[in-house]
């Protein structure tokens, strides 16, 4: 008896160390398969299909060395993208912030109606930007679009435009969708951020004689600059993915006014079959993402030390 | 005082009209859903269905063959994409939490890589990939890619969460002789439910909400989902925009609707994701 408890602790054991080392790849591989075969391998195919000509039928690829990057640095459609998206980043970063804050910080307040208001901003987190996109395109359609027809309703006829296929304004109404979409997620964010400031800094703050205005700029503002640089690098990174609004509101038109970097690609691999051209230009984009969220994290580090 | 008071006013009032701004478009939807079609002669006369007003616009639309099998098709694909991200995320997640093993941080440091990759960067490889798998018009040839985009993120939240439970917790049960698979079947999930939530949810409304790869992978018809469901809608009924909207309106509650049901966890979702993240 004695004996063979033994024997069964010493198996016990092998079965346990046996566990501790082959199980944690056990544990990993289906998120390893995945990663590989849509992560990994795709992100190495772009690579090699980036110097070829290829029009994503024909099994026959031409390698053309770097001649589609060298493309890709003269084409001006792709200066337009890139100036596009600083536009982009610099508007819906900042006034998504600003809104997102001011909701957040006035209805943290417990005001009437907080969580009425706090839901009106979050519905369009929820909807599908595919949707919103054609809601807002048939709004803005120059004859029958609601935008239009309010602004005659008002005896305003003379603002009344071609919104979407006007070069000067295509870009500013995909922007001003984008912020609809995105502002409750910023309010959201910054929700988080104020529940994470202990209520004893303000109680202090009101015994020192601070007012309402020097509690935000002096103790809430700078306490909340995690959320503010999370909100860059989101902002960044959301800039560079963004495609279903800005593909079906304008197809990046009029002339490019409103192309932005992930509706390029799309028109270049698939509306103009040059899949070597889109695979270059996706590296170039990778690069990008790359560098912009590098240069952020080391802002970020800066700011939180 | 009464500064104080009359800044109280103005914030109510900004906050009321920023509100209403925000509102508009979505009441304008819904004034245009319910509007009569006008000339309504020709459409009807083309097979085009007509609006004939008020709510009966919802019947019309919802008379439409099409509609229920966008919902069923998106309900398949976020569902295997759910269940696809749980059977992935929650071994590897508590495999970088609790266990040793060699060259963990590098392979982590690896999968967090997806977390900035822009889908449309991927598009050119990834098409070429499931038209060699033959996934096209499959509905796997999207859940895959869903699954392996959206796990970085959750792997990051649920790791960050079972970094929380005490690792005493899974010795004693190891001592006592269970294996890992059991440990994470029966200790830790049962504790997971707050972090799952959050996963359950992240995962519903990108899958349900995603567009390009939906549009690329499911060509046909019978796969399409509700994201793609306008563009057949606005040729379909041509400029009824009465009945493009309703149809919208119709489109877009499920998600809105999952999503102010699992609010909260919305929210703790974007704080345990931002605070170590």
């Amino acid at each position: 008896m004695q004996s063979s408890g033994i024997e069964n602790n010493i198996a016990r054991h092998r079965g346990i160390q046996w566990d501790d080392k082959v199980s944690p790849y056990l544990f990993i591989l289906p998120a390893t398969v995945v990663f590989c075969l849509f992560v990994l391998y795709p992100l190495i195919y772009n690579f090699k299909i980036g110097f070829y000509k290829w029009d994503g039928i024909n099994p026959v690829m031409q390698f053309i060395g770097f001649d589609n990057y060298i493309t890709a640095i003269k084409d001006t459609a792709v200066h337009k993208a890139l100036k596009n998206s600083a536009v982009w980043f610099f508007t819906t970063v900042f006034i998504q912030a600003t809104l997102g804050l001011f909701m957040a910080v006035v209805l943290g307040k417990g005001i009437r109606g907080a969580t009425l208001f706090r839901s009106i901003i979050l519905i369009p987190v929820a909807l599908a930007p595919a949707l919103t996109a054609t809601i807002f395109r048939i709004m803005l359609e120059p004859s029958f679009g609601q935008i239009n027809e309010f602004l005659r309703g008002i005896g305003l006829s003379s603002l009344a435009k071609n919104w979407l296929a006007d070069p000067g304004l295509a870009l500013w109404c995909v922007i001003i969708v984008n912020i609809w979409i995105w502002t409750g997620f910023s309010m959201v964010m910054y929700q988080a951020g104020l529940q994470a400031i202990p209520e004893e800094l303000y109680e202090a703050a009101v015994l020192d004689g601070a007012n309402p205005w020097q509690q935000f700029s002096r103790l809430t503002f700078p306490l909340l600059k995690g959320t503010h640089a999370s909100l860059l690098i989101l902002g960044a990174i959301g800039t560079l993915k963004t495609f279903d609004i800005v593909y079906l509101m304008t197809a990046g038109g009029p002339f490019h006014a409103s192309q932005m970097p992930s509706n390029y690609i799309f028109t270049k691999s698939f509306l103009e079959s040059k899949f070597g051209y889109g695979s270059a230009l996706s590296v170039l984009l990778l690069l990008v993402s790359l560098l912009v969220t590098v240069i952020q994290l080391r802002l970020y580090k800066k700011w939180r030390s | 005082m009464k500064k104080n008071l009359l800044s109280r006013v103005l914030a109510y009032l900004a906050v009321f009209l920023i509100c209403l701004a925000f509102f508009l478009p979505i009441l304008f939807a819904f004034q245009r859903s319910i509007q009569k079609s006008e000339g309504s002669g020709w459409p009807e006369a083309r097979g085009i269905p007509v609006g004939p007003g008020g709510l009966a616009n919802y019947a019309v639309v919802l008379g439409n063959e099409d509609l229920p099998r966008y919902f069923r098709n998106s309900l398949l694909i976020s569902g295997g994409t759910i269940l696809g991200t749980i059977i992935t995320v929650i071994p590897a997640a508590y495999a970088f939490s609790k266990m040793r093993f060699r060259g963990k941080e590098l392979i982590y440091a690896l999968f967090m890589i997806a977390i900035l990759l822009p889908i449309s960067s991927m598009v050119v490889p990834l098409f070429a990939l499931i038209k060699n798998l033959k996934l096209i018009n499959n509905p796997l040839g999207v859940i895959g890619p869903y699954i392996a985009l959206g796990f970085p993120y959750f792997m990051l939240i649920l790791r960050n969460f079972f970094d929380e439970l005490p690792t005493e917790l899974i010795e004693a049960a190891r001592i006592d002789g269970c294996s890992h698979f059991r440990v994470l079947l029966e200790i830790i999930l049962p504790l997971s439910k707050p972090a799952l939530a959050v996963v359950v949810l992240f995962s519903f409304l990108n899958s349900w909400n995603e567009f390009l790869l939906a549009f690329l992978f499911l060509k046909k018809d019978i796969w399409h989902t509700v994201t793609l469901a306008p563009l057949k809608y606005t040729s379909q009924y041509s400029t009824q925009f009465n009945l493009v909207f309703a149809t919208i309106i119709l489109l877009a509650i499920p998600s809105i609707l999952v999503f102010f049901i699992l609010q909260r966890w919305y929210v703790r979702g974007l704080v345990a994701g931002a605070i170590k993240g």
